[in-house]
């Protein structure tokens, strides 16, 4: 089974939250320095359900990822995990990349890859949140799409796959080509060994320039509207906290239980 | 009243009844309609559904675009865009409001993409312009770190999916009239498509309804082990005639089943009391529960940010803390 | 000057930073309480490649050098200090031996057991007469045949009751001593004559053992000499210089941790209606805390490179050792004080780490030694 995997460069969404800051001037959130860039965790469930499909069935992993140079870092550690290929579709810092765009971008970078049987995304990116560009990659493609993946298997040259309802799961067979965008329930990304990941991280990840596979933005400017922010802020817990001490702990314990009492929360 | 260029929201099911983030949909589609003076449409998909429909009407709805048959019973996505598609081509809202659910997360990109609209995703508030028709919204980014305000740009299609307990719920009126629109047998056709709905599967958890639920004690995890998350968490909530629920942490770590996940990527809730237990309070956490009515934190780090967010809290040890409590609550609920 | 951290060291120290949060950290306090680190995680950390990362490719492991290994190390120690001492015998006093004077034989049986992290090492040097006097050793190997017969006690050896292979410093020509008598042996568990005696019951550290060991007409094969008769004393001490710049890259992280800790809670923490880091007392032990943690930084990656070129840094790492394992002490003092309380309290982390840290300005050569170490270097030069 030939799968490519699109992964996504984003802060650390597990940083401090004091780490994060809004720039005045541009209203925006800014990461500071002391928050790492990582790979999405979403997109490494993606990375983690290609690799168990390669090692049930066989195939080959590409992994894509439109970003500026320090995005091979992502893929890097994908290929350290076990991912075949690796590339990066060049873009630069600053550039503006919606859902429509990003999807549009990964689509022709699909078609430069080529053959494929299954493209896998994470179910949203940690930074935006959107969780719409691997349904809009699908539809850019044209092919079948399960969001919300928790579960997939080879079946007789289609794949078996589970979704995350809002009351347990719905099972679909699908045939392929398909994209699937994984949730965090179907697997625990492995950690690459020390071995891998050193000569993983010696590797030339090689790029692509949007020249080279075909995607014009401005041939796409004005066929989707989007949205436009115009402001980020941090929302601030306005709670004081009572905190209930004792002699001992189990003091403290039984002298709550007496407090939700009295606030006739019990 | 005019349905066309007007409001449309997606309305879903649960169990046979318009689910709660049905109603709110509705609320906030007759306050956006209302501001724009345009008309509030819904369109109901699935098998049995036609009773729901005059609901909807009395909820506020001017037309109810019904696909009432059997091949909506169970979710097909493919099917149900395809039926989307040609109720949106009919009725050309100009805004489809969508549950942040997990068929409304999937369809609205779908429909959005395909009409080439502007989408806006897991919108907490939402406004729209009386002039321009426009839609403002707020949604989380970062993981619900941060906020973010936009507009949609010019647009004929614009679809959103709002999150639930975000909204007033609209309150119904039995003598509202709306119109009902069939709509099933038109987009029935012959479907082609490579995908097949095999079925349901039940998850362990599932009898737990977090979202219903009054009381919730949750495990993180500093809870420890899967012992522990039974004993203390499961255990407590029992004790207190609640659920259990957990935090990603929880998951990650295999103590608690993936469907009591409770944040951003899992259930939102608001119950009376939301009990913490070895939970740190990250943001993504706290995005699904901070609109609890009363918030408990016990947790070894003073620092913890659940602190924050809490409205009692206990700094220690919860091996320590929380059979004692258990036991008082028991004993002062019986009383 | 290029201070760039090559790639794939940078994305180990990531990875491992990583490992710390999501499955060591989480489970720090189990391991203080029982003692012991959860059996699944040693499996980890051995399926991981982290016992060989120091050990060179060809026999199985990752090939590190000193700077990448202290790049790993410095991020392992901002959790339960276990979990360095986990790891660390492997990688560094026990296996760098065998790595840097074993012979082709030596090398094939042992080596790829170590990277995998089937056998563990010890590193058995101090004994109850000859601690910082490393070359005043009792215990004698004399030669009988094609063996070496082993006697004495060895002392405070970390990992003595479960390692599998031992590095034994041992005294074969007494008048020489550091001058060409002493030797150095590998010894597998169950030599006939060999057995750990006393476990003792330290300060901290908990979740590893120190024990005695004992050596009584212990035969061990003359092929288990390591490096030539009488070249011990230089393979301990090369053993001793690797050990001393991984002993600071442990220091510079739990301070680092700590620091972390304590701008966290000097934040947080209200006293008469202001938080207490905008009090200029506590940011001055702030600003003192993060300085020298750069200066062990800068000190630290300089000497473990300097290393890694394949010069002699014995005053180097020795610089490193002492300069790094007293800044922590002082770290950790400021960070308890800043904490205040909560700090003195088991529940929280800078209590352990307090206790942790002290043994840093004992092991792998005392302050005092290390300074002996930098002064006998120094006045050689002049």
């Amino acid at each position: 089974m030939n799968i490519i995997v699109c992964v996504k460069q984003v802060p650390d969404p597990e940083a401090p939250t004091a780490q994060f800051r809004i720039d005045e001037a541009t209203k925006r959130l800014r990461p500071s320095k002391s928050v790492n860039l990582v790979a999405n965790p979403f997109d490494m469930n993606a990375v983690e359900a290609a690799i168990q499909l390669k090692e049930a069935v066989g195939g080959k992993i590409t992994v894509l990822s439109l970003g500026p140079e320090s995005s091979s870092d992502v893929l890097k550690q994908a290929v350290a995990m076990g991912a075949d290929e690796a590339v990066r579709i060049d873009s630069q810092a600053g550039e503006s990349w919606d859902s429509f765009l990003t999807a549009h971008a990964l689509a022709a970078a699909v078609r430069k890859v080529g053959q494929f049987d299954l493209i896998l995304c994470g179910r949203q990116a940690a930074d935006t949140n959107a969780g719409q560009m691997g349904v809009g990659l699908a539809t850019a493609l044209g092919i079948s799409c399960v969001s919300f993946a928790s579960r997939v298997e080879p079946r007789n040259g289609k794949i078996e796959v589970e979704r995350i309802a809002d009351k347990g799961r719905e099972v679909f067979e699908v045939a392929l080509p398909a994209l699937l965008t994984v949730s965090n329930e179907m697997n625990h990304p492995r950690f690459p060994t020390a071995m891998k990941l050193i000569a993983a991280g010696r590797q030339q990840i090689p790029s692509w320039s949007l020249a080279e596979i075909g995607f014009d933005a401005g041939q796409l400017s004005g066929q989707w509207a989007g949205i436009e922010e115009t402001e980020h802020f941090i929302p601030r817990p306005t709670t004081t906290c009572e905190f209930v001490e004792g002699e001992t702990l189990e003091e403290a314990g039984e002298k709550l239980a007496l407090r939700l009492r009295a606030e006739k929360v019990l | 009243m005019d349905i066309s260029a007007g409001v449309m929201i997606f309305a879903e099911t649960a169990e046979g009844k318009l689910s709660s983030i049905t109603k709110e949909l509705m609320g906030l589609g007759t306050r956006l309609a209302g501001k724009l003076e345009k008309g509030l449409s819904a369109v109901l998909l699935g098998a049995g559904t036609e009773p729901l429909a005059t609901e909807l009407v009395n909820l506020g709805a001017d037309a109810v675009y019904l696909a009432d048959d059997a091949f909506l019973e169970n979710y097909n996505p493919e099917q149900y865009a395809s039926v989307i598609e040609h109720v949106i081509q009919t009725a050309k809202p100009a805004i489809l409001l969508m549950g942040q659910t997990s068929r409304g997360a999937d369809m609205a990109p779908r429909l959005a993409f395909k009409f080439r609209g502007a989408l806006a995703m897991d919108c907490v508030e939402l406004d729209a312009d009386s002039e321009t028709g426009l839609l403002t919204h707020t949604r989380p980014v970062y993981g619900g770190i941060a906020m973010a305000r936009a507009r949609s740009r010019a647009a004929s299609l614009q679809v959103v999916t709002v999150r639930a307990k975000s909204q007033d719920p609209a309150e119904p009126a039995d003598d509202r009239e709306g119109e009902i629109i069939a709509v099933g047998e038109r987009a029935r056709g012959e479907y082609a498509g490579g995908m097949k709905f095999l079925r349901p599967v039940a998850v362990e958890a599932d009898e737990v309804n977090l979202e219903e639920a009054n009381i919730i004690v949750a495990g993180g995890r500093g809870v420890g082990s899967t012992e522990n998350f039974k004993r203390f968490i499961e255990g407590f909530a029992r004790i207190l005639g609640g659920v259990p629920g957990a935090s990603r942490g929880a998951l990650d770590s295999d103590f608690a089943p993936a469907n009591l996940q409770i944040g951003l990527t899992g259930k939102i809730v608001s119950p009376q009391l939301y009990v913490a237990i070895g939970i740190s309070g990250m943001v993504q956490h706290m995005t699904g529960c901070s609109s609890s009515k009363t918030i408990v934190g016990i947790n070894t780090d003073p620092d913890a940010s659940i602190f924050k967010y809490a409205h009692f809290g206990i700094v220690g040890d919860f091996e320590q803390v929380v059979p004692a409590l258990m036991q008082k609550c028991e004993e002062l609920l019986k009383n | 000057m290029d201070f760039t951290i090559p790639k794939e060291l940078e994305l180990l120290k990531n990875m491992t930073r990583d490992l710390v949060k999501k499955e060591l950290e989480p489970v720090a306090n189990d391991v203080e309480e029982q003692s012991k680190i959860p059996e699944h995680l040693v499996e980890k950390m051995k399926q991981l490649g982290y016992f060989g990362l120091t050990v060179p490719p060809e026999y199985g492991g990752s090939g590190l050098g000193l700077l990448g290994y202290s790049l790993v190390i410095e991020e392992l120690a901002k959790t339960h200090i276990a979990f360095f001492l986990l790891i660390s015998t492997n990688n560094s006093i026990g296996g760098k031996p065998i790595v840097s004077f074993g012979n082709e034989e030596q090398k094939k049986k042992y080596l790829p057991r170590l990277a995998t992290g089937e056998w563990r090492t010890a590193f058995a040097l101090t004994e109850p007469e000859a601690g910082s006097d490393a070359a005043s050793i009792k215990t004698t190997a004399v030669r009988d045949g094609d063996h070496f017969v082993l006697n004495g006690t060895k002392h405070f050896i970390t990992g003595g009751p479960y390692a599998d292979v031992f590095i034994v410093v041992a005294l074969t020509d007494k008048k020489l001593r550091a001058r060409g008598g002493i030797s150095c042996f590998i010894v597998e568990k169950g030599t006939p004559g060999f057995s750990v005696g006393r476990v003792h019951r330290a300060m901290g550290l908990a979740g590893s053992q120190q024990s005695d060991l004992i050596f009584k007409n212990c035969r061990v094969p003359a092929s288990n000499l390591l490096g030539k008769e009488g070249q011990g004393f230089g393979v301990a001490m090369d053993a001793l210089d690797h050990g001393r710049i991984v002993a600071g890259a442990d220091a510079l992280g739990a301070a680092e941790k700590l620091l972390e800790l304590s701008v966290e809670f000097a934040k947080q923490r209200v006293t008469f209606g202001k938080p207490i880091a905008e009090r200029q007392a506590i940011q001055w032990m702030l600003a003192d805390m993060a300085t020298e943690i750069y200066a062990t930084k800068m000190m630290l990656y300089h000497a473990a490179w300097k290393a890694d070129q394949g010069e002699d840094v014995a005053r180097e790492a020795a610089m490193v050792k002492l300069y790094g394992t007293e800044m922590a002490n002082r770290v950790a003092d400021k960070a308890l004080q800043i904490h205040g309380g909560i700090g003195y309290m088991k529940e929280y982390p800078v209590e352990r780490m307090y206790r942790d840290l002290r043994v840093t300005r004992i092991w792998e050569g005392t302050s005092e030694i290390q300074r002996l170490v930098i002064a006998k270097e120094l006045l050689k030069e002049s």
